[in-house]
Parts: C-alpha cells; structure tokens; sequence
C-alpha cells in the first residue's frame, strides 16, 4: 500500500472514528464486531432456516388437542370391524395412517369434494387447525 | 291352527335371519379376491405406466408421499367401495381417477381386478390399526 492509500485509509478511519463518536454510522471496528454477533447467532440462524425447510406445507398440528377432538372418531374407526350401513363396508382403520392425507381427507369432506353424509357432517365443524391436530394425532396413533 | 301360526312365525323369523346373515356375510367379503392376481395386478400396469406399486410402496406398507395413503392390511371391502368410487369418479384424486379408469380405458381396472387388488393389500401385515383412544399417544 503506498503512503498516499495508507493516508486515505486513515484518514476515512479517523472520519468514521469521528462520526461514531458523534452517534453516527458504524463503529470502526464494525468488521470484528459482526463476527463476534454472527457467531453468537449463527446457531440460531441455522435452526431458523432449518425450521424453513423442513416446515411442511400446512399448519402445524398439536396431537393433544387432536386427541380431545377424536373422542367422536372412536364410534366409529374405534370398534374393530365396526360397518359402515348403505352400502355396507367396514371403516377403514386410520390409526397409523400418514398425517397429511388425513388432514387432505378431512378437508374434502369439510368441502363437500368427498362424500360420506356422516364425515361431512363431522368434519363440516371443523376448522384447518383442527383438522392439522386430528392428523397429527391419528398418525401417530398405533404405528408399529 | 294357532299352533301353525306359531310354527310360521319361527319359520318366517330363521328365514329372515339366515337372509339378513347371508347378505351380511356377503358384505364383508364381497366376492373373494384372488391375492396372488391381485398383487400381480398391484405391481403390473398391462398396457404400461405407473403400477399401484410405483406410489403404494412395499405393499402398501410405505408410500411415496405423505398425501398417498397406506394400505397394507387396510380393510378389503373399504378398499374396493375406494376404488370403485375412483372409477365412478364419485371419489376425485386426479391421479387416482387417472390411474383406475384412463379416459382411454386402457388401464381400467375390472370388477374382478379391484377385489383382487383390496384381497391383495388387505392379507399384507397391517401397518395401520383400528383407533384406541384409551392408548396414549406415541412417539
């Protein structure tokens, strides 16, 4: 560095020494003082945008509210061999089942896109956050 | 006289009873499926494509996503009111729909290939259970 490049850079220290002084801009060190932050946070910042990625698409279910709300279910899908009447089928066994086609089957019947008169009327009460709880207490339900 | 009434009674009575039996018998097997055709027809597309078994992996036992249900050890006759509402179109899933009943035709699935293929899934070591809300959660 020449003389002339050392004496602009200590004169735009000495200025941006002056303005932090003064309440402005960045402290001179501000270099040193980002990696002493960075390494503080960066383990949170990893978490974060690992908590991004692998956050799926829909809300979040809670499995113990899920299980207050699936009291119901079980006159049902909790009777082995229980029969569906007209036409006449068992009801499928759900414990152990994935999560989000649980809550992609409950959401048609909230809509309508999936008939079955009395999961249409169960799940019309239902809001997304219920739903996301049912499933992600049902999959979890059972799972060998 | 009154004696024969009674007797028609009871005979009228066991009638009904073996009926409703019968019918119910039939319900929950429907016609049986053949497994060995149906696991076949699971993991073979005759005209090419996509097999049941390309998404429902390992007999059903895993799937290629969270949205593709399990359906190793899954009821049969569910299985079968599934697919058949599939091809009627009464149940939507695009690829499902697809998948049973090609506009063409060419991949339809038969009355007899469905109970094969839920005789087929239905025998597989069951990896979903019937709920048991006394049980605490898992995992």
């Amino acid at each position: 560095m020449s003389q002339r490049e050392q004496g602009a850079v200590s004169a735009c220290r000495a200025v941006a020494r002056g303005g932090y002084n003064r309440g402005l801009g960045f402290p001179p060190d501000w270099p040193n003082l980002l990696e002493r932050l960075m390494r503080r946070l960066l383990p949170a910042l990893a978490g974060a945008a690992l908590a991004l990625v692998y956050t799926p698409a829909y809300a979040a279910g809670n499995p113990e509210n899920g299980r207050q709300l699936a009291f119901t279910c079980s006159g049902c899908h909790g009777i082995e061999e229980y029969r569906n009447a007209y036409p006449s089928y068992r009801v499928p066994k759900i414990a152990g089942q994935n999560e989000a086609y649980l809550a992609n089957s409950l959401k048609a019947y909230r809509d309508g896109s999936r008939q079955h008169p009395t999961m249409v009327a169960q799940a019309s009460s239902f809001s997304d956050q219920d739903i996301a709880d049912l499933a992600a207490y049902f999959s979890t339900q059972g799972r060998q | 006289m009154s004696t024969n009434i009674r007797t028609m009674r009871y005979v009228v009575l066991a009638a009904a009873a073996a009926l409703a039996w019968s019918s119910t018998a039939f319900a929950v097997g429907g016609p049986r499926g053949d497994i060995a055709a149906g696991k076949a027809r699971f993991e073979y597309t005759p005209e090419g494509g996509q097999s049941c078994a390309s998404c429902h992996l390992e007999s059903g036992a895993k799937s290629i996503d969270g949205n593709t249900p399990l359906l190793a050890g899954q009821y049969a006759d569910y299985l079968e009111k599934s697919l058949k509402d599939y091809r009627s179109g009464a149940r939507v899933n695009v690829l499902m729909n697809a998948q049973v009943d090609a506009e063409e035709g060419t991949n339809k699935l038969t009355d007899a290939d469905i109970a094969n293929i839920a005789a087929y899934l239905a025998s597989q070591p069951p990896v979903l259970s019937v709920y048991d809300h006394s049980l605490p959660k898992r995992r």
